[in-house]
This record gives C-alpha cells, sequence and structure tokens, in this order.
C-alpha cells in the first residue's frame, strides 16, 4: 500500500513536474512574440523614416532609423534576460539573431545613407540643371529684345529704342558679362 | 511683339550700365558710350553680348571694322570720356535697388528675367494703359 502510494507519489511529483516544464515551455513561447514585436517596430519606424525621408526630411530621419536601431538592440536582452533555465537554448538562437537583425538593420542604414546620397546627387545635378537652362533664356531674353529693337530699323538713340514718350519703359540693366 | 510695342510708341527700350565685373566691365561701357559718339552704340552693344574680348585693343579693332574713326574712338577711350555718365547710371541702377545684372525694369516695376514672361507683363500693363485711356 505505502509502495503503491509511494508510487503514485512519484507519478504526481513527476506530473507536476512535467506540468512546471509545460508551464515553462508555454511561457516562453508566448515570449517570443513579444521580442518579435519588439523586433518589428523598429523595422516599422525604419519604414516610415524611409518615408518620411522621401518627403526631404533627411536629417531628422537618420536620427529616427538610428534611433530605432538602438531600440532594436536594447530590446532583445531585456526579452531574453526573462526566460528560465530550458530558454537557454532560445536565448543562444535568439543570441545569433539578434547579431544577424542588428546586420540587416545597418544594411537598411547603408542602404538608406546610399539612396540619400543618390538622391542628394540627383537634386544637385536637376539644380545645375536649372541653372542652365535659366541662363539660356535669359541669353535669349537680351537676344530677342536688342536684335528686335535695333535691327527692325526702330528708332534708336545711344541706349534707347523706340519713342521717347513712350509710356511703357522697358529698362535692362547689364554689363555685358 | 516687343517690335509691335515700340513701333507703335507703347513701349521704348533702354539700356542702363551696372559694373559688377570691373576694369572688363568699365572698359566695355565706354567703349560703347565712344562707338555711341560715331553712331555705332547697338553695334558695340551686339558685339559685347556676342562675344567675351573686352580688351582695349579687341574694342579700337572692332571699331576699325565698323570703319569708325579709329583715332577718335582710341582718344575717346584713353580719356575716360563717358565715365560720368556710365557711373552715374550705375549709382543711380545701385540707387533704385537694381545690383544685379542682367536686371529687367517695366516702369516702376520689376520685370522678369525670362522672355515669355517678360512679354507677358509689357502686354498686361499695355492692356492696362489701353484700359485707362
Amino acid at each position: 500500500m505505502l509502495a503503491r502510494m509511494g508510487r503514485a507519489g512519484v507519478v504526481l511529483a513527476g506530473a507536476a513536474v512535467s506540468a512546471v516544464l509545460l508551464l515553462a515551455a508555454c511561457s516562453s513561447d508566448s515570449e517570443e512574440p513579444q521580442q518579435s514585436t519588439a523586433a518589428q517596430v523598429p523595422e516599422q519606424q525604419q519604414e516610415q523614416s524611409a518615408t518620411a525621408y522621401a518627403a526631404g526630411q533627411s536629417e531628422s530621419v537618420e536620427q529616427q532609423s538610428v534611433a530605432a536601431a538602438d531600440e532594436a538592440q536594447a530590446s532583445q536582452p531585456e526579452a531574453t534576460q526573462s526566460g528560465d533555465a530550458q530558454q537557454g537554448r532560445e536565448e543562444r538562437g535568439d543570441e545569433e539573431r539578434v547579431p544577424a537583425q542588428s546586420e540587416d538593420g545597418e544594411a537598411e542604414d547603408a542602404e538608406q545613407v546610399a539612396a540619400q546620397a543618390g538622391d542628394e546627387e540627383a537634386e544637385a545635378e536637376e539644380v545645375s540643371g536649372q541653372d542652365e537652362v535659366e541662363d539660356v533664356e535669359e541669353e535669349a531674353m537680351v537676344g530677342m529684345i536688342i536684335e528686335s529693337g535695333h535691327r527692325a530699323g526702330l528708332f534708336a538713340n545711344r541706349n534707347m529704342v523706340g519713342d521717347p514718350n513712350a509710356p511703357i519703359v522697358i529698362t535692362e540693366y547689364s554689363d555685358f558679362l | 511683339m516687343i517690335d509691335e510695342l515700340i513701333r507703335t510708341g507703347v513701349a521704348r527700350f533702354e539700356y542702363s550700365h551696372i559694373i559688377n565685373h570691373g576694369p572688363p566691365s568699365m572698359l566695355a561701357a565706354l567703349s560703347t558710350e565712344c562707338g555711341g559718339d560715331q553712331g555705332a552704340w547697338w553695334d558695340f552693344h551686339d558685339h559685347y553680348m556676342s562675344q567675351w574680348d573686352f580688351s582695349r585693343e579687341g574694342a579700337i579693332a572692332f571699331a576699325a571694322s565698323l570703319s569708325l574713326d579709329t583715332d577718335e574712338f582710341t582718344q575717346c577711350l584713353d580719356s575716360e570720356k563717358h565715365l560720368d555718365l556710365v557711373e552715374g547710371q550705375h549709382r543711380q541702377a545701385v540707387a533704385d535697388g537694381f545690383n544685379r545684372t542682367p536686371t529687367v525694369r517695366i516702369n516702376d516695376q520689376g520685370g522678369a528675367i525670362v522672355a515669355d514672361a517678360l512679354i507677358g507683363q509689357v502686354l498686361a500693363l499695355a492692356a492696362e494703359l489701353e484700359g485707362e485711356g
């Protein structure tokens, strides 16, 4: 009888241990989404940052991206610290993932920086192109007025073309250079 | 379009010197005024608008190419005969707030640099004046 009770106790004790281990396993499973959620937040922020950058907010976006990467790295140790002994294997896995995610973040940052540099170069080329167009238009304006006034045989007296009493006076200020 | 407004007496065109680039600017302005003494003001104007030789020798050579009296032209240029006129136009332009080149003014308004926009401004002002008349 005592032997049976003792065996039953052992069985119960074993069941209890199994239940504890099962609960521990469940609790570790439930933390994984938290970890992945914590890891997703920076990614979302980085996506938002990329969108904001596209709108021309380059400096603030870089700061947001760096802050998001910092948060991602900081959130990983917090999540792994809450695990128990059974999570050790998963922690090692997490530790393996954390650097990988960090590298991914750095790679994304590098891509953003490269994209930013490309956009700045494109903007610089665009501005340069606009200047060239304005120069051409200015030349066209000067040439048109002078040639049309001078070569059309209109009355010209030194620096003036047209009727001295005309109500509209178009004056060009220039130094030929 | 500007031609027609000038031809019909609605508008006139004037050029005013601004000396923003030192000696080359001054030499071009004085040469143009000396050319004007012999009826070649616009020839010098067109010449300087189309090339980049702002030397004394280049100005005298261009005067010779127009069959001007080069001695008179050279004396005018070397004596800076029209210095007061050129400097006076420059000072007046700066006093009026026009110190960039090229700058265009239509009566008392700032004029557009781009040709189409300038023509639009002149036509609008002409229509306004016609309506008032």
